[in-house]
């Protein structure tokens, strides 16, 4: 199958202290591979440094110590190959929703209006291609960026807790259209969040990172079939089991296990 | 997908508040009306009152313009600022947008410049007035240098501001692309910093007109500052003076909603809605 999609080898990453401490230390011995057509999600307590993680992985970041491989070459620096769509909705306000999906098509491409066409359709904003982006709903403008870096054709999308900042419903729909556009795709996809339900409807393997500095905890897969049955004991098996992981107690108001804090 | 549709459609039809609803182009054209005339009787009767015979009445001025309008000096005078405000303003634009992108992008030109820009900021347009005859002499050129650095500082601040307040997620989406350093400056940076830049030339705008009747004062004799300063001091016609003053006001308001029509336009609006 040659090199896998992403490889981390030993990363390290800290940052310069405020005035008088001394560095931060984020990651230690980051080690991880991420196989080409495959849907990986990373999961921890929140600062533990997932989005740093991921951040180094698209090159936006310089690591300490260690190395990113993508299709076995070090990266230096962000790719068109390989697109970003962010937390806080990296979608241009001044272009509309056509302009803004066309981004990242080269503008000489005879199949412009085609490939437009077919990610419009596929986020489901037919009919909004002339529509601003402060015109949308928070939904919306994630489906746009979602659409946005599928038109550019990149082998691999990093998303960094993209749903995030919307509400129950629209997340839970977001989710299975995600799952229904990779799978039409087969796009390679590397999803930070901090929400284990998120990470265990959506990921083929699920890694769990621990408190800072982190490293990753335990590398959960989730075999079970898609669409998945949020009811089903495996389903909850494979969430209990990272609850666990993090410490965690799944019965809200039960005594929290004993964890070294 | 007809659940996105059906959010979009609820999402863009805003809910208009009830009580701004009640009445509205009577309040806001009515209202103002209302003010006016009621501040143009107050003037009336204060001057009749105090028995003034320098301070004209609202009737009075009226009279000076057209007095004005006929002698062919009213459009002569507006032309003639306006011109000066046209070039100045202009110049400053063409150097204030470039300059200000460039500081607020490359720290260090701003490190470099930035200390100098703030300390030539601060020194009023009009304190450069007697400089501005030594160099230029009793020509259009001295109130145009001055209606240049009037504007050509909030411009260039306010474009370095804004480049330096880009979101940096949109930087970093278009370096994702790989944007060429041309195409990064084209296609984002100038968009990004528009909204902001608009503010700074509005501002700037405000700024030139007030700036150019100060220096009509002094170093020409057209436009209407000159009007002003002229109907004084030949013949004490107040008339002419508040003539000349309400002509400045009318004429700044509408300098003003001009360049207040160009914030409307999709490309900057997303910037001002916040």
């Amino acid at each position: 199958m040659g090199a896998p999609a992403v490889e981390i080898r030993d990363l390290w990453m800290s940052f310069p202290g405020k005035a008088g401490g001394g560095p931060v230390h984020v990651l230690e011995r980051v080690s991880m591979s991420v196989e080409r057509g495959e849907f990986v999600c990373i999961v921890g307590p929140s600062g533990c440094g997932k989005s740093t993680l991921l951040n180094l992985v698209a090159g936006f970041l310089e690591q300490s110590r260690g190395q990113v491989l993508v299709d076995g070459k070090p990266v230096h620096g962000p790719d068109p190959h390989r697109i970003f769509v962010f937390q806080e909705n990296g979608i241009f306000p001044w272009l509309t929703v056509r302009d803004n999906i066309c981004f990242g098509i080269a503008p000489g491409n005879p199949r412009r209006g085609e490939i437009l066409a077919h990610y419009v359709d596929m986020v489901g904003l037919t009919g909004f291609e002339g529509a601003y982006p402060r015109e949308l709903s928070g939904g919306m403008r994630q489906r746009v960026e979602i659409a946005r870096a599928l038109a550019a054709d990149p082998a691999i999308i990093y998303m960094d807790e993209p749903f995030g900042a919307l509400d129950f419903l629209t997340r839970l729909k977001m989710r299975t259209d995600l799952i229904r556009i990779w799978q039409a795709e087969r796009k390679t996809i590397l999803f930070v969040t901090h929400d284990i339900e998120e990470a265990v409807q959506l990921a083929d393997r699920v890694l769990v990172m621990s408190r800072r500095p982190a490293t990753i905890q335990e590398i959960v897969p989730v075999t079970l079939p898609r669409p998945r049955d949020l009811d089903s004991p495996d389903y909850l098996a494979a969430r209990d089991r990272i609850f666990a992981c993090m410490g965690l107690s799944v019965k809200v108001g039960a005594t929290e296990p004993a964890s070294p804090a | 997908m007809s659940g996105a549709a059906d959010e979009a459609i609820a999402e863009t039809v805003a809910p208009v508040p009830a009580r701004a609803n009640r009445n509205p182009i009577a309040a806001r054209v009515g209202l103002p009306l209302l003010v006016s005339a009621g501040l143009l009787v107050l003037w009336h009767v204060a001057v009749r009152v105090s028995g003034s015979d320098l301070f004209p009445t609202p009737a009075d001025v009226l009279l000076g313009v057209v007095e004005l309008a006929r002698k062919g000096l009213l459009l002569k005078y507006i032309v003639a600022s306006l011109f000066r405000v046209t070039v100045g303003f202009g110049l400053a634009v063409l150097l204030g947008v470039p300059l200000g992108l460039l500081l607020g992008w490359f720290q260090r030109l701003f490190y470099a410049f930035n200390p100098m820009i703030q300390i030539l900021r601060p020194i009023s347009p009009i304190a450069w007035i007697p400089v501005a005859i030594l160099w230029f002499g009793v020509d259009d050129r001295a109130p145009v240098f001055l209606i240049f650095l009037a504007s050509v500082f909030p411009i260039t601040v306010s474009a370095m501001a804004a480049v330096q307040n880009i979101q940096p997620v949109y930087i970093r989406a278009a370096r994702n692309f790989g944007l060429s350093r041309l195409d990064l400056f084209r296609r984002v940076i100038f968009p990004a910093t528009l909204p902001q830049v608009l503010t700074g030339i509005r501002i700037a705008l405000g700024v030139a007109w007030l700036v150019v009747v100060a220096a009509e004062m002094i170093a020409v004799n057209s436009g209407l500052g000159y009007l002003i300063i002229d109907a004084r001091n030949a013949g004490k016609r107040y008339d002419l003076v508040v003539a000349g003053m309400v002509m400045i006001g009318l004429i700044g308001l509408a300098l003003d909603l001009l360049v207040r029509q160009l914030e409307r336009f999709d490309e900057v609006r997303w910037g001002y809605s916040r």
